[in-house]
C-alpha cells in the first residue's frame, strides 16, 4: 500500500505564486505515483469555481485561510491536525505551525519533515512579534522535526551551529523556466528587447539591494536596465520609483504574473543582477541561472554558494559599476555556460523530487534524528572535571568557527 | 488626620532638604574615601562614579526622625529590627567599599533577618494564598527570612541600570507609605515618606547619565527596610477586614524584582551553574539588548510594575488571590521570556551578519 504524504504549508495548487508553490507541483508530478499524497490549499487564494478534488495525482483540501502573514499560524495549525490523522508522512513547508511539533511527536508516530525556508526571522519585512515568533517557532521546527531541510549550504552551517542539527540541503528546481524568442508583438511593447539590458525581478525591498542597483546604473545611463517588482507596495517602493523613473535607461516594470511574458524578458537578458541579501536560496536567481544568464549577485554567502562560488559579486555600488563596465562579452559568455551547467546538475525539478522522495523514505525508516552535535555535549561539566578532560569542551567541530 | 498630612508633607521636605546636602557632602568626600564603581566588565557605566546615594539617603532619613516625636516613639517598638537594619546597612557600606565575598553576605543577612524574626516581626499568615492562612512558628520563620533575605537581594540586584532601583523604590515607599496611613501606622507612615523624600532626590541626580550610584548599601538597605516594613504593615492588616487586598497590593509591589530574581536564579540552576556567580540575564539586561536607552527601559520597568499593581488589586477582586498571584508571575515569565528570545535573536542576528560575509574572497 501506498504511504500517505501530505503537503502542508504551501498556498496551493496549480502554482501561480511562490517558491514553496512550484515545488509542491514539481513534487507532485514526479511522486505521486509512489505516494497518496494531499496537498493542503488556501480557500482564500482559489475561488471555488477553480477549486479541483484533485490535481495531478494529488488530493486538495482547502482551508478558509490565507497562507501568508498571520493567518498563515492558523492555516499550518489547522493543515497539520487534520493532516495528522490522514497521513503517514508530513512535509511541512514553513515554521509557522511548528508550535504543534512537540505535541505531534509525544504523542503520534506520524514523521515530521520539515522546510525552514531561509531564515525567516532575520528578514526586515517583519515587525518584532513576528520576528519573536518565528525565531522561536523556527527552534521548535528544528528540534522536534525527524528531519529537517536548508535549501542552502550556509543555513545548513547556521542550524548546525545553533541546534546542532544535521540539516539535509534540497534546493528548487528552475527547469520550468523556457528560453522564449521575442515575438514582434514583445518587440513593439518592451522595446528594450532590441538591444541588451541588465535584468532584474524581485521584491522591491531593502533586503533586495534595489537601491544600490538602481543607483550604480544611474551613474552608467549607456547600460539599460530592467527591474520587474511590486514598485507599488512599499513606502520604500514609491520612493525609488519616484526617483528613478525619469532616467531613461531604467525600466521600472510592475509584477508579471503570465510565465510566458517572465520568461521573454529575463532569457533575453545579457545580465541577471541578483540583489538578494536575506537567507536561502531564491528561486528567482536559480531560474536565471538555469535561463543560462551571466549573474552578478550580491556577495552574500547564500548567493556564493547557490551559484558554486563561480559568478561574479558585488558589495558596493563601486563593485557593481566596476563589474559592469570591465567585464568582457566573452567573459559574460563564459559564465553563463558555466551558470547554466551548475543549474542542469543542481537545479532541475527531477534531481530536487528525487532528493524529497529519499527523505520521505528516510523519514519512515527511523524515528531519529541526525544530529552533527558532540557526545560529549550530553556529558555534565563536573564529569568532565572529574575526569580532567573539561578542555575537550572547548575543541570546535568542523562545522564550528 | 490633618495633622499628620502637613506631617507626612513637612517629613517630606524635610527629607528632601538633606538628602540634597548629604548628597552634595558625601559626593565631596566619596574619592578620598573609596565609595566609587569604577568601570568593569559588567558594568554598563563608562566613568567612575560615587556610590553614596543609599549612604545620603539612610544619613538623612535617621537625622530627620529626631524632628519628629511620633516616627520616635514608632521606632521605640521595633529596637531589635533596627539593629538589624543597621548591621545590613554596615555590611554593605562595607561591601561597597572592600567588596564582601558573597557567601559572608548571606551569612550576615540571615543573621540580620533572624534577627527580625526573632523579635515578633513575622509574617504570621499567607491570607489565603495557596488556601493558607495562619502558619505554624517554625514556618514563620523560614518565611519570614527567605523573604527578608531573597527580597533584600532582589533588590540590590535590579540596581543595574540608571534610575530603576530608585525609581522602583519610590513607587514601593509611596504605596507602603498609603497603606501604613489606611492603617493608622502613623509613625511608619511618615518614615515611607521620608523615604520617598530622599529617593526623589536621589533620582534627580541618579538618571540617566547618572552622576551617582545608590550603592549596595542604599540598595540592600532600601530592599531590607521595605521589606521590613511590609512585614510590620502586614502583621498589622491580619486584624482589618481588607488583609487579603493589602497582601495583594504589598505582593504586587515586590513583585518584579522578586519574580525577576528567581526566574534568574532558576535558569543559572537549570543551566548547571553556580545561582550566585553574577550574569547579564536580569530585567533590565533583557531590556538594553531591545536597543532602548536607560530613561526608556526604566520608564517600561517602571510602566510595568504599575501596570502589575493594578492588574493585582483588579484581579485579586474578582478571582481568588492564589489565582492572581500565579496570573501575575505567568505574565511576568512571559514577558522575560519574549526579551530572553530576542536577546538570543539578536545574538545569532550578529553571528549570521558576520558569517554572510565571512565566505567573500
Amino acid at each position: 500500500m501506498k504511504k500517505k504524504l501530505a503537503i502542508v504549508g504551501t498556498v496551493g495548487l496549480p502554482a501561480c505564486y511562490g517558491g514553496f508553490e512550484t515545488l509542491a507541483e514539481h513534487l507532485v508530478e514526479h511522486t505521486a505515483d509512489d505516494y497518496d499524497i494531499t496537498v493542503y490549499c488556501s480557500g482564500k487564494k482559489y475561488a471555488k469555481s477553480e477549486r479541483k478534488a484533485t490535481y495531478k495525482g494529488a488530493k486538495l483540501t482547502y482551508l478558509p485561510f490565507n497562507a501568508n502573514g498571520i493567518q498563515s499560524i492558523i492555516y499550518d495549525t489547522i493543515s497539520i491536525l487534520h493532516a495528522l490523522f490522514k497521513s503517514d508522512v508530513l512535509l511541512v513547508l514553513g515554521v509557522a505551525g511548528a508550535w504543534l511539533f512537540p505535541f505531534i511527536r509525544l504523542f503520534t508516530s506520524a514523521r515530521i519533515i520539515v522546510s525552514i525556508d531561509g531564515i525567516e526571522w532575520k528578514r526586515d519585512k517583519w515587525n518584532k512579534l513576528a520576528k519573536w515568533y518565528l525565531w522561536w517557532a523556527e527552534g521548535l521546527a528544528v528540534k522536534y522535526s525527524h528531519i529537517d531541510i536548508s535549501d542552502n549550504e550556509s543555513i545548513q552551517d547556521y542550524t548546525a551551529q545553533r541546534y546542532g542539527s544535521l540539516s539535509q540541503i534540497i534546493e528548487y528546481g528552475a527547469d520550468h523556466t523556457l528560453k522564449v524568442k521575442p515575438s514582434s508583438a514583445d518587440k513593439k511593447k518592451y522595446a528594450f528587447l532590441k538591444k541588451s539590458y541588465a535584468f532584474k525581478v524581485c521584491r522591491i525591498e531593502p533586503e533586495n539591494n534595489v537601491h544600490i542597483i538602481l543607483e550604480a546604473f544611474a551613474d552608467m545611463q549607456r547600460y539599460t536596465l530592467v527591474i520587474v517588482g511590486n514598485w507599488d507596495s512599499s513606502e520604500y517602493g514609491k520612493a525609488l520609483k519616484e526617483k528613478y523613473s525619469d532616467l531613461r535607461n531604467l525600466v521600472l516594470l510592475d509584477p508579471i504574473y503570465n510565465q510566458r511574458k517572465l520568461d521573454v524578458l529575463r532569457s533575453n537578458a545579457m545580465v541577471y543582477v541578483h540583489g538578494h541579501s536575506a537567507g536561502g536560496t531564491n528561486p528567482s536567481l536559480v531560474e536565471a541561472m538555469y535561463l543560462g544568464l551571466p549573474v552578478i549577485a550580491f556577495g552574500v554567502s547564500y548567493n556564493r554558494t547557490t551559484t558554486g562560488h563561480r559568478a561574479l559579486y558585488f558589495n558596493t555600488k563601486n563593485d557593481l559599476i566596476r563589474l559592469i563596465e570591465n567585464t568582457s562579452v566573452r567573459t559574460l559568455s563564459d559564465l553563463s555556460v558555466v551558470m547554466k551547467t551548475v543549474s542542469e546538475q543542481r537545479y532541475t525539478w527531477q534531481t530536487i523530487a528525487k532528493k524529497y522522495d529519499y527523505l520521505v523514505k528516510k523519514a519512515i525508516r527511523t524515528s531519529k534524528k541526525e544530529m552533527v552535535k558532540a557526545q560529549l555535549s550530553k556529558t555534565a561539566n563536573s564529569e568532565l572535571i572529574n575526569h580532567q578532560v573539561a578542555h575537550l569542551r572547548n575543541q570546535k567541530l568542523f562545522f564550528e568557527n | 488626620m490633618e495633622s499628620i498630612k502637613i506631617q507626612s508633607g513637612l517629613f517630606l521636605v524635610t527629607s528632601i532638604l538633606l538628602t540634597s546636602l548629604f548628597i552634595q557632602w558625601f559626593s565631596k568626600i566619596s574619592h578620598s574615601a573609596g565609595l566609587i564603581d569604577h568601570p568593569g566588565r559588567r558594568k554598563i557605566h563608562q566613568r567612575s562614579i560615587p556610590l553614596v546615594g543609599g549612604i545620603s539617603i539612610i544619613s538623612a532619613i535617621t537625622l530627620a526622625v529626631f524632628i519628629s516625636p511620633i516616627i520616635r516613639g514608632t521606632l521605640q517598638e521595633f529596637v531589635i529590627p533596627i539593629a538589624a537594619v543597621i548591621v545590613i546597612f554596615a555590611m554593605s557600606i562595607y561591601d561597597d567599599r572592600f567588596d564582601l565575598s558573597a557567601k559572608l553576605r548571606l551569612a550576615l543577612q540571615i543573621a540580620a533577618a533572624v534577627l527580625v524574626a526573632a523579635s515578633g516581626v513575622r509574617i504570621e499568615s499567607l491570607y489565603g494564598l495557596f488556601d493558607v492562612f495562619e502558619i505554624a512558628l517554625e514556618f514563620q520563620y523560614a518565611i519570614t527570612v527567605t523573604v527578608l533575605v531573597g527580597s533584600t537581594n532582589a533588590f540590590n540586584w535590579i540596581d543595574g541600570i540608571d534610575g530603576l532601583a530608585g525609581s522602583l523604590g519610590l513607587i514601593t515607599s509611596t504605596v507602603l507609605a498609603f497603606i501604613a496611613l489606611s492603617l493608622g501606622l502613623n509613625g511608619v507612615a511618615l518614615f515611607c515618606f521620608g523615604l520617598c523624600g530622599g529617593l526623589i532626590v536621589f533620582l534627580k541626580y541618579n538618571f540617566f547619565p547618572a552622576k551617582i550610584f545608590l550603592g549596595d548599601a542604599g540598595s540592600m538597605t532600601l530592599g531590607f527596610l521595605f521589606t521590613l516594613i511590609s512585614i510590620i504593615l502586614l502583621q498589622c492588616a491580619m486584624r482589618t477586614i481588607h488583609s487579603q487586598m493589602i497582601f495583594i497590593v504589598i505582593t504586587c509591589t515586590l513583585m518584579v524584582p522578586v519574580i525577576d530574581a528567581f526566574r534568574v536564579f532558576a535558569k543559572r540552576y537549570s543551566k548547571g551553574n553556580s545561582i550566585l556567580i553574577a550574569d547579564k540575564t536580569h530585567l533590565h539586561h533583557l531590556f538594553l539588548k531591545t536597543n532602548q536607552n536607560h530613561k526608556k527601559i526604566v520608564v517600561k520597568i517602571v510602566l510595568f510594575q504599575l501596570i502589575m499593581l493594578c492588574a493585582g488589586i483588579i484581579l485579586a477582586s474578582i478571582i481568588s488571590i492564589t489565582a492572581t498571584v500565579l496570573t501575575l508571575t505567568i505574565c511576568q515569565v512571559a514577558v522575560s521570556k519574549l526579551l530572553m528570545i530576542n536577546k538570543s535573536l539578536y545574538r545569532w542576528q550578529r553571528w549570521l551578519l558576520e558569517n554572510e560575509k565571512v565566505w567573500q574572497y
